[in-house]
């Protein structure tokens, strides 16, 4: 534990992260940058999330759905990722200990584990149930677990704002 | 305004949201969820203009897929931005980034509006080999900045009130 304290405080110390702290703007606008990205993460995320479960796209084959919408999903997510590191950075040892931030990481996990499983298994016998509305049991099941773990992950998130001492609220 | 802001403070409404911890928090968590809707509505449409989404699909299948997501969003996000008013007016009536958001919302409800409406009118000039190549663009464009504009200002009301 202690060289993980050891890590986070030298992460803080970093040119960086002071930077980011220490500036009044650097925060605001990488946040805005981050909230726009995470939006897009989730909202086309749920695209799928919703066809997997019979409740819009319907008239489109899962396949070609995803192909069209997931491309956006990992820019978005690229964009999250950088910007997410840089929000942590300038008060490392702060989100590490927060409860509302480990939860976020938590279900990021679990949607992450769920992707996997997806794309990995469940996705193989996509051939019978392309076109199904709803699809097959495991893939109606995939699409719900990722729609509430990233409905958790944006709750999370904002709930981080209003914990972590940064200015806002 | 300061007068017609510190009414509403002291109105027991008002009272009451503030007493509440988990209130504010979750209508704001509701005010973002509903966010995100429109920004992917914004972009899947302009992606479609712009041919880089959904090419399967008609301007006019992808914009009855998204829009009816805007204005289900907007009608969330209507009553949610009432209530943090109402429990926190100097917060917003007293900020003049809260106008702008203001502004460039009516902006964009107006663009979508007109955009439906246009659709509706003439749903083959809008496709890819219909003449208003320049509106189509433009509306995408602007519509994408507008509603980016209107997040990135409901989060600077945080920071300058």
């Amino acid at each position: 534990m202690d060289t993980v304290t050891a890590l986070l405080t030298w992460v803080e110390s970093t040119p960086l992260a002071v930077y980011i702290a220490e500036s009044t703007v650097a925060f605001p606008v990488i946040e805005i940058v981050h909230v726009i990205a995470i939006a897009l993460v989730f909202g086309t995320i749920a695209i799928v999330d919703l066809r997997l479960l019979g409740l819009g796209s319907n008239n489109r084959a899962v396949t070609e759905l995803c192909r069209d919408v997931l491309p956006w999903t990992w820019t978005a997510y690229g964009v999250a990722a950088i910007t997410g590191t840089l929000l942590f950075i300038h008060h490392a040892t702060e989100y590490f200990v927060n409860t509302a931030f480990r939860m976020k990481m938590l279900l990021m996990l679990a949607a992450a584990i769920n992707m996997v499983v997806f794309e990995l298994i469940t996705v193989r016998g996509v051939a019978k149930w392309d076109r199904d509305v709803p699809v097959a049991p495991a893939g109606k099941l995939a699409g719900a677990v990722s729609l509430a773990c990233w409905l958790g992950v944006v709750g999370f998130a904002r709930w981080v704002g209003f914990t972590v001492g940064v200015p806002q609220q | 305004m300061l007068a017609f802001s510190e009414w509403i403070s002291d109105s027991w409404l008002s009272l009451a949201i503030r007493k509440s911890v988990w209130l504010i928090p979750t209508i704001q968590i509701t005010h973002i969820v509903a966010i995100t809707m429109i920004v992917t509505a914004a972009v899947m449409i302009a992606a479609r203009i712009a041919g880089l989404s959904g090419r399967s699909q008609t301007l006019r299948e992808t914009a009855q897929r998204f829009l009816p997501w805007v204005w289900t969003a907007l009608a969330l996000l209507t009553p949610t931005g009432i209530v943090l008013i109402i429990a926190e007016p100097q917060r917003t009536l007293g900020n003049g980034t809260f106008w702008w958001k203001m502004a460039m919302l009516a902006i964009a409800v107006g663009l979508t509006a007109w955009f439906q409406a246009s659709l509706r009118r003439d749903a083959e000039a809008w496709e890819d080999r219909g003449q208003k190549a320049g509106a189509r663009r433009l509306f995408a464009a602007s519509n994408i900045l507008v509603w980016l504009g209107i997040v990135a200002t409901g989060r600077l009301i945080a920071y300058t009130y």
